[in-house]
């Protein structure tokens, strides 16, 4: 064995960059794909699981939204154009 | 009673057994045989002779040397007991002596209680009592009364040696800690760190074989040439345990002042600071037991540094530095390299580096 | 002293001190903030203090001190473990010196040994394996510390061992690699780092090579540097003189001692011994991949982690502890919250403080808690 090999033995991070370019490459293509269908997967996932959970949320934001929406103008009508006069806040 | 009654021409014990054993510790003919063969012949002084619980010391005589006594112990444990330059007999004499030197006092006499692990070999123990008589006679002390206790194997390493040291303190001497002021010099009376480094390289631990000696010596001679020439010298202490880094440090907090010292002006061994270097230990704070740190005031320092090159045991006596108006408290070095560091009190023990 | 006092010239250092000064003053960059220049290994840390070197340096360039010290970098976990095997009663447990301190969660060796451990401090594993020659009776496992500059001396001392047959040692490894560490701290977000003093003993071992990646990918220079204080003080003058002419090498200072092609015995016989392992924990730094080694299936019965259960537990770092701040160089010793206070050498929380080689015990010891409290003052007015 040689003084080389030995420091590759107790060093083995210094010697991952001096890796084949294609090697490289193909690892990390391999990498991005593993990691892009892992992130598909876990939409899917959830989506399918949460789906009525979701419908209620939005369905419940948009019955909220329309309650503000007529609150505002309420008040806009309320106090004749300043919507964020003291007695407002007040 | 009193000791002229009791000649020291009675009938001295002789040992014959080739190890200590517990019975030279259980109070019998065998301990008075082993006290007398190896203490009371090894330290021959009509004092100790009649081998009372006490020795008793004429007031008179001691009156003569000053006005004040200094009375100080400590024990002594090392590893290994023989070292090069010394063993733990002369360590033991020459650690209590140096602890009353240093306060300004002539050392008169010592106490001495020895605890032996049983199977100790006689010739070892002869050797060592042997050493604490010589070294009591160079530092002009009497070992007057001692303790002889023989434990079980394993219940002590080989021996320990505690000694208790008195003497009296010259009229007119003041030392303290807590006079230092900025502008006094600081003074070494020679290299650093032998004695750390010796007991190092004895232990074999470190495979390094260092021809490094141990700096053990008592310094009363020295002390008093020193107090001649500098009558205003503010402080010395040995710097043992800890190092001069240690003292420097004790010294700074005491007079809440600061001190820079120069390590170019710091006198090491080139053995000590090989030793340090491949041990990557600091020289600074391995012990020294012939070493004293003393600040005198500046007009006082070139005599005193003379004084101690005078001597045998200050050859290389070294102004190292100064004390300085900084923050109270802080010790720092200029460094051979031009920078600067602080030098702090060791936190545990100095321990080898890795690499 | 020779071959160790040319190296301190005080003349020396003054002249380079100057040359550093005129690259900086004509050196274009972003004069808001301050050049940051790691120094990966402990003992040039070690050096920088003990020599006052970075007083020295102009206020432009900031020294940050890296994560090589490997006593300090010993996870909690692994004293635990090595404790564990210490409290073993057969077992002679021979260390490095500066280990001993090293804080468990439990203990340290040190505290191992007061409580009635066999725990002895050697110099050299094979003073280890020479505690096992003589003590045929008992285990001898030496706790192998280091980075690759003392990996190759416990592999050599495994060999020695299987050539001359001994069965009652064996080595509790948590040897570990600068390199993939280095990496670490390049790839952190908050990185702000201009160039790296090399760990000169490291490469030593491995040469140059293991290196290039951070000037081919990083873009930061480094030089390889000596450990005395004019090798430090040459060495950032390398690393400026690379910044200013818009040059990222691995330059070698240290070429009295480190050869380009390190030293290719030593790499054998550690390729032999042992394999990388997944990962290990670094304390302060957390788990860093493919960072410590272990005894390869062929040495096992000279591997103490099989030869004895060891409860192999992670203990996390302190939550208070920002010693990974401060290896990044993101926060100065001082700066963080416990230093000085919950964390002293003689309790350390962190890694930093645990070693005389760790950036906050050489604040700690030679000065830094001053300096950190007046620059925090100043900073306040």
């Amino acid at each position: 064995m040689t003084g080389n090999s030995a420091l590759e033995g107790l060093y083995p991070f210094l010697h991952d960059k001096e890796q084949d370019p294609a090697a490289r490459d193909a690892g990390l293509l391999h990498s991005i794909e593993a990691k892009a269908r892992e992130s598909r997967e876990a939409n899917a996932r959830f989506f399918a699981q949460q789906a009525g959970v979701l419908i209620d949320a939005a369905k419940a934001h948009a019955a909220a939204y329309h309650i503000l929406w007529d609150l505002v103008h309420t008040l806009l009508a309320d106090n004749r154009g300043s919507a964020i006069s003291k007695d407002v806040a007040a | 009673m009193n000791m002229i009654s009791f000649p020291s021409r009675r009938s001295r014990g002789k040992v014959h057994a080739p190890t200590v054993t517990l019975a030279h510790g259980g109070g019998g003919k065998a301990m008075k045989d082993l006290i007398d063969d190896l203490f009371v012949g090894a330290f021959d002084n009509p004092l100790l002779a009649p081998l009372d619980d006490q020795a008793r010391i004429d007031l008179s005589s001691l009156a003569q040397y000053g006005d004040r006594l200094a009375f100080t112990t400590d024990s002594f444990v090392v590893d290994p007991l023989i070292f090069p330059g010394g063993d733990i007999g002369k360590l033991a004499v020459c650690g209590t002596v140096n602890d009353l030197a240093v306060g300004g006092a002539v050392p008169l006499y010592l106490s001495c209680a020895v605890i032996i692990e049983e199977g100790v070999p006689m010739d070892f123990l002869r050797r060592i009592a042997q050493s604490m008589a010589v070294t009591a006679q160079e530092a002009g002390v009497t070992i007057v009364t001692g303790d002889t206790k023989v434990v079980n194997k394993g219940a002590c390493d080989q021996m320990f040696i505690t000694t208790t040291g008195v003497g009296v303190v010259a009229a007119g001497v003041e030392l303290g800690a807590h006079r230092a002021r900025p502008g006094d010099a600081v003074l070494v009376n020679g290299l650093l760190g032998d004695h750390g480094a010796a007991i190092l390289g004895a232990r074999g631990d470190m495979a390094l074989r260092a021809p490094i000696e141990s700096d053990c010596a008592p310094l009363q001679g020295l002390i008093a040439r020193l107090l001649e020439a500098a009558p205003n010298t503010r402080f010395m202490r040995d710097a043992t345990r800890g190092g001069i880094a240690t003292v420097l440090n004790e010294i700074a907090e005491a007079s809440q002042i600061a001190i820079e010292i120069d390590e170019a002006a710091t006198p090491l061994r080139d053995e000590v600071r090989g030793f340090c270097e491949i041990l990557g230990l600091d020289p600074l704070y391995l012990a020294n037991e012939g070493k004293i740190v003393a600040i005198a005031p500046p007009d006082e320092a070139a005599a005193a540094v003379d004084a101690m090159r005078a001597h045998p045991l200050g050859r290389q006596a070294a102004l190292i530095g100064h004390v300085t108006a900084g923050e109270p408290g802080r010790v720092a070095m200029r460094t051979i390299f031009g920078g600067r560091r602080i030098v702090d009190m060791l936190v545990g023990e100095q321990l080898p580096r890795i690499c | 002293m020779r071959y160790v006092d040319e190296f301190r010239d005080r003349a020396k250092a003054d002249v380079l001190i100057k040359a550093i000064e005129q690259l900086l003053a004509r050196m274009k960059r972003d004069e808001t903030r301050p050049l940051q220049i790691m120094e990966v290994c402990g003992g040039h840390t070690h050096s920088i203090f003990r020599y006052g070197v970075e007083g020295m340096l102009p206020k432009s360039i900031e020294l940050v001190h890296g994560p090589g010290c490997p006593v300090c970098v010993l996870p909690m976990g692994r004293v635990d473990d090595g404790v564990a095997i210490a409290e073993r009663p057969e077992v002679i447990f021979a260390t490095f010196g500066d280990a001993m301190r090293v804080p468990g969660s439990r203990k340290s060796l040190l505290q191992a040994k007061a409580d009635g451990c066999d725990v002895r401090m050697v110099y050299s594993p094979m003073d280890a394996l020479a505690l096992a020659r003589r003590n045929p009776e008992r285990e001898v496992v030496f706790f192998g510390i280091g980075f690759e500059t003392t990996m190759p001396s416990t592999a050599l001392t495994v060999l020695q061992a299987e050539r001359e047959g001994i069965e009652n040692f064996s080595i509790f490894c948590n040897h570990i690699t600068i390199v993939p560490t280095i990496k670490a701290i390049l790839d952190s977000p908050d990185l702000r780092l201009d160039g790296f003093l090399g760990p000169g003993h490291v490469s030593m071992v491995i040469g140059d090579a293991p290196y290039e990646f951070i000037a081919r990918y990083y873009k930061r220079p480094m030089v390889i540097a000596g450990f005395e204080p004019l090798d430090i003080l040459q060495s950032i003058w390398m690393l400026l003189k690379q910044i200013d002419e818009g040059r990222c090498e691995i330059e070698n200072q240290y070429t009295r001692v480190a050869a380009r092609e390190g030293n290719s015995i030593a790499l054998q016989a550690v390729a032999r011994v042992y394999e990388l392992r997944e990962f290990f924990e670094w304390r302060g730094l957390g788990s860093i991949d493919h960072s410590g080694v272990k005894i390869r299936d062929a040495y096992g019965r000279f591997d103490a982690e099989r030869k004895f259960a060891v409860p192999n537990a992670r203990i996390a770092d302190p939550k208070s502890c920002q010693c990974g701040e401060v290896l990044k160089g993101v926060i100065k010793p001082w700066q963080c919250k416990v230093f000085g206070r919950a964390c002293t050498p003689e309790t350390p929380l962190g890694a930093l403080m645990v070693s005389s080689e760790g950036a906050c015990a050489a604040y700690y010891q030679y000065g830094g808690v001053k300096r950190g409290r007046d620059e925090a003052e100043a900073s306040v007015a």
